[in-house]
């Protein structure tokens, strides 16, 4: 719990962007916290800071529900270019669904570590910190 | 002198007399008067006193001998005095004295009675000849082969059919005989008999003048000189009719004997006692007993069994009876037989009664044939039709036979029972067309005149109304017969009650009609089973799961402030939980909604109330909207869907408007066959459907980075749509518009 991670939540549900940031301050872990409303923002970011690894994020929480661009659309433009990412990012899929369905298709996605099921609660970013 | 002359005269082996003038005897050979049967001492005597009853005949010679006449007379009748009759031959000579004076006269007669007698004899057997000829019709001809001239006597002629005075040559005779083996076989009797004098007695076909094929016998030799054959002659015989007697009688000799060897009839005669008399091959072959074992040993008993025996004796009894009838002369019918290894068979049997000249009953005569066979197959079509029966009771199947010419339609018993008629009635074409339903009899009648015409019968399947007012559905099938000379006969087929098949079939049919709007209603609430799963699974869940997220920090915080701010946060999330329940209420009450108002709208009134609702966008955008319901202008639908159908999609092209361009929206009716359409276009932003597509009518799904945007719109209108059985869809390119297709059912 020693390192600090730049943590990057991908959802637009504000409520669901302010619990989850209050649960990651409460943790302190993070040494920068980032939010986009939509996979179309965050692919953005990432794509414009492609070689800096200070603004890259760590950990990715990524909805799959959003405006403009999803989260399974978010991830099939990012395994495009993530060799090219100078960071390793892990990036977790957070949905309030429980469509098996949905689990399974995000669980086979490439580039996807894990599918944690909303309410994000604090043990789900504690083992996230463990397996860095 | 004198002397000698007198016994010149006396002993002459000829009958002899010299007589003067006076016809009184000088002289009279001893022959002459054996002849006349005279005494010696007629010399002196006068002609006329010897000969009284010869008085005329003595005038004659007088007067001969006084004209110094020469007479001579043949065929002169002469009565002898023992009353026996003599012809003579006489000649009368005058003789002259000396001086040259008539001194009498010599007669000389010769008695020609057995000459003459000769001659009878050969013109009455000439004349029998001759009539025999014409009765055998036998004619003689002749070829002389020095002229090479044949002759044919009146009857060859007539045997050819010629004409008097036809003599042909002799090819021309040959060419008369019938080409092939007759012709063949006349030139080589004649080339034989002319070469080694051979004669023939053939029998030859010819063909006469009038073209008629008759028989003739022709018989043929030749004559001979110094070796040369000269002379060929012969008969020729009509025997036509003998030859015909004797094919027929041949044919007939033979037909009796393969009769009577026959292997498949049996002819067993007995006589009065009943022992069996004749027993041929066939009743041989038949029972298994030798001819040898049963002539004159058995009677018929033998082979009869015995309970038909007393029927049996009875017969023969009525025919031995009836002998003087002539009406009864003999009884057909079916016995059973037993052979000698004691199996039975079926005969059929003919007994005939044999009786002798004067008309008694002698015996009699079996004769019969076996039946196994027949009786075999008879059975076999008794069976076939019985199972034929059973088939057509089972399959409800008729079949029938229309004799056009009669107009007498014959049915199966199951055929009356389909058309619920008596076994006993006469069933016409008219009586089955009065049967055939009222509103497909014309089709019937053109039906069966059609097949008359064509000589075709096709398949029909027609109702036919009973008496009793039972309706059935009956299926035909037939063909139609016609003659050797192409006239239709008979039209023969077979009909089927099909009434339970259409029954069953309808029902099935509507049954599979039911089964497809259940799977239709099922998959469509599956889809909205489906629906509601997912909007469970995202847009309840996801506050839901806020909740809780909000809750677990409302216990891990511990200033107020942070308390208060959470508590606003739990606020906006119950708010949304709220709007989404009464949004998903709504919804599940549209599409459970079965009575839904149906009324006549008019789109323009629809039109109209949207553009009064939205009148503050309108101004604001500086909107226009076109409208075109040409084409149809009404719906039977529900007016409160139909008025939120249109104000969602014209709200949202007002609302997803282009920048560069004040929104335009067009709004055009369609009806294709029973289906109407409503389009609805605009020239919007767009949306891109391969990205976005499948969210498109989805609840909360938002696209647009648009603050009014909230996902609930197009989904109300989707499960508006479907509820009422329509369709909705859309297409659009970004940057262009948007159009909406409603296909309502």
């Amino acid at each position: 719990m020693s390192n600090l991670y730049n943590i990057c939540v991908v959802d637009d549900d504000v409520i669901y962007q302010y619990t989850t940031m209050k649960i990651i301050e409460i943790l302190k872990i993070s040494k920068k916290q980032q939010v986009f409303s939509d996979g179309e923002k965050a692919l953005e970011f990432v794509q414009h800071h492609i070689d800096d690894e200070d603004e890259l994020p760590d950990i990715v929480l990524l909805d799959i529900n959003m405006p403009i661009m999803d989260g399974f659309q978010f991830m099939e433009e990012y395994v495009k270019f993530c060799t090219k990412i100078k960071k390793k990012i892990h990036i977790y899929i957070v949905s309030s669904s429980v469509d098996p369905l949905d689990i399974e298709k995000a669980k086979n996605m490439k580039g996807v570590l894990g599918y944690i099921v909303k309410p994000i609660k604090t043990n789900d970013i504690k083992q996230i910190i463990a397996t860095m | 002198m004198i002397d000698y002359k007198s016994i010149f005269i006396e002993q002459s082996p000829v009958a002899m007399a010299m007589l003067d003038v006076n016809l009184c005897c000088i002289v009279v050979s001893k022959k002459w008067l054996a002849d006349y049967q005279v005494d010696k001492e007629i010399i002196g005597s006068c002609l006329y006193d010897v000969f009284p009853s010869l008085k005329n005949i003595c005038e004659r010679i007088r007067d001969d001998c006084i004209r110094a006449r020469i007479n001579v007379s043949e065929n002169v009748r002469f009565e002898l005095k023992d009353g026996s009759v003599v012809w003579l031959f006489w000649d009368i000579n005058p003789w002259y004295n000396d001086d040259g004076t008539v001194g009498g006269v010599m007669i000389q007669t010769r008695d020609i009675t057995k000459q003459k007698e000769h001659d009878f004899d050969k013109k009455r057997i000439d004349k029998i000849l001759k009539k025999t000829s014409e009765v055998a019709r036998i004619g003689v001809w002749e070829l002389n082969l020095k002229s090479n001239e044949v002759f044919w006597d009146k009857m060859i002629r007539e045997i050819h059919d010629v004409p008097d005075g036809y003599y042909p040559i002799f090819e021309e005779a040959v060419n008369f005989f019938k080409a092939g083996y007759s012709r063949q076989l006349i030139a080589n009797a004649m080339q034989n008999v002319m070469v080694d004098g051979e004669s023939f007695d053939i029998d030859l076909q010819l063909v006469t003048y009038n073209d008629k094929e008759i028989w003739v016998r022709v018989i043929g030799q030749a004559e001979f000189e110094n070796e040369v054959c000269v002379n060929v002659f012969g008969v020729c015989q009509d025997i036509n009719i003998k030859k015909l007697t004797d094919i027929a009688l041949s044919k007939a000799n033979d037909e009796i004997t393969t009769i009577m060897n026959s292997g498949s009839i049996a002819i067993i005669s007995s006589n009065e006692d009943g022992v069996i008399k004749h027993f041929n091959n066939g009743a041989e072959a038949m029972l298994g007993y030798s001819a040898s074992e049963m002539i004159g040993k058995q009677k018929a008993e033998i082979f009869h069994v015995k309970e038909e025996l007393f029927d049996f004796k009875a017969d023969i009894k009525r025919l031995k009876d009836s002998s003087s009838d002539e009406a009864l002369c003999d009884i057909s019918r079916e016995w059973l037989y037993k052979r000698k290894d004691g199996s039975v068979f079926p005969v059929e049997s003919t007994l005939t009664i044999i009786k002798n000249k004067e008309g008694i009953g002698i015996g009699y005569l079996e004769k019969s044939t076996d039946i196994s066979e027949r009786k075999k197959s008879e059975t076999e079509i008794l069976r076939k039709n019985e199972l034929l029966s059973f088939a057509e009771s089972l399959t409800m199947t008729g079949n029938w036979q229309w004799d056009v010419k009669t107009n007498i339609i014959i049915g199966s018993v199951n055929l009356y029972r389909i058309f619920g008629l008596n076994e006993t009635e006469v069933v016409t074409k008219e009586l089955c067309l009065s049967l055939a339903h009222k509103d497909d009899e014309a089709r019937v009648r053109a039906h069966l005149d059609e097949s008359l015409k064509k000589k075709c019968y096709n398949d029909i399947l027609h109702r036919i109304q009973l008496d009793d007012g039972t309706v059935k559905t009956l299926q035909f099938s037939g063909k139609v017969i016609e003659n050797e000379v192409g006239e239709v006969v008979e039209v023969i087929g077979a009909c089927q009650d099909i009434t339970r098949q259409k029954l069953v079939e309808r029902r099935i049919i509507q049954a599979k009609e039911e089964l497809e709007l259940l799977a239709t209603q099922l998959r469509k609430q599956n889809t909205q089973l489906a629906d509601f799963a997912h909007i469970t699974s995202h847009n309840l869940r996801a506050p839901v799961s806020n909740l809780n997220a909000l809750l677990n920090i409302y216990n891990i915080t511990e200033s107020e402030d942070d308390k208060f701010e959470v508590f606003d946060k739990f606020k906006i999330v119950i708010d949304h939980l709220t709007s989404t329940l009464d949004i998903l209420v709504d919804a599940i009450k549209v599409t459970n909604e079965n009575d839904h108002v149906i009324e006549e709208v008019l789109f323009e009134d629809v039109l109209t109330k949207t553009k009064e609702m939205l009148m503050g966008q309108i101004l604001k955008t500086g909107a226009v909207i076109e409208a075109d319901f040409s084409a149809i202008s009404t719906i039977s639908y529900c007016k409160v869907y139909l008025e939120s159908i249109f104000l969602n999609l014209v709200s949202n092209s007002l609302k997803y408007k282009s920048d560069e361009r004040p929104p335009k929206v067009v709004i055009t009716s369609e009806k294709e066959g029973d289906k109407i359409k409503i389009k609805i276009k605009d020239n919007g932003m767009g949306i891109d459907l391969d990205r976005h597509g499948h969210k498109l009518f989805g609840l909360n799904k938002v696209f647009h980075r648009h603050p009014e945007a909230k996902g609930v719109g197009l989904f109300i209108t989707k499960i508006q749509v479907e509820a009422m059985g329509g369709k909705i869809s859309a297409s659009s390119t970004v940057g262009v518009g948007t159009v909406f297709n409603i296909d309502f059912n």
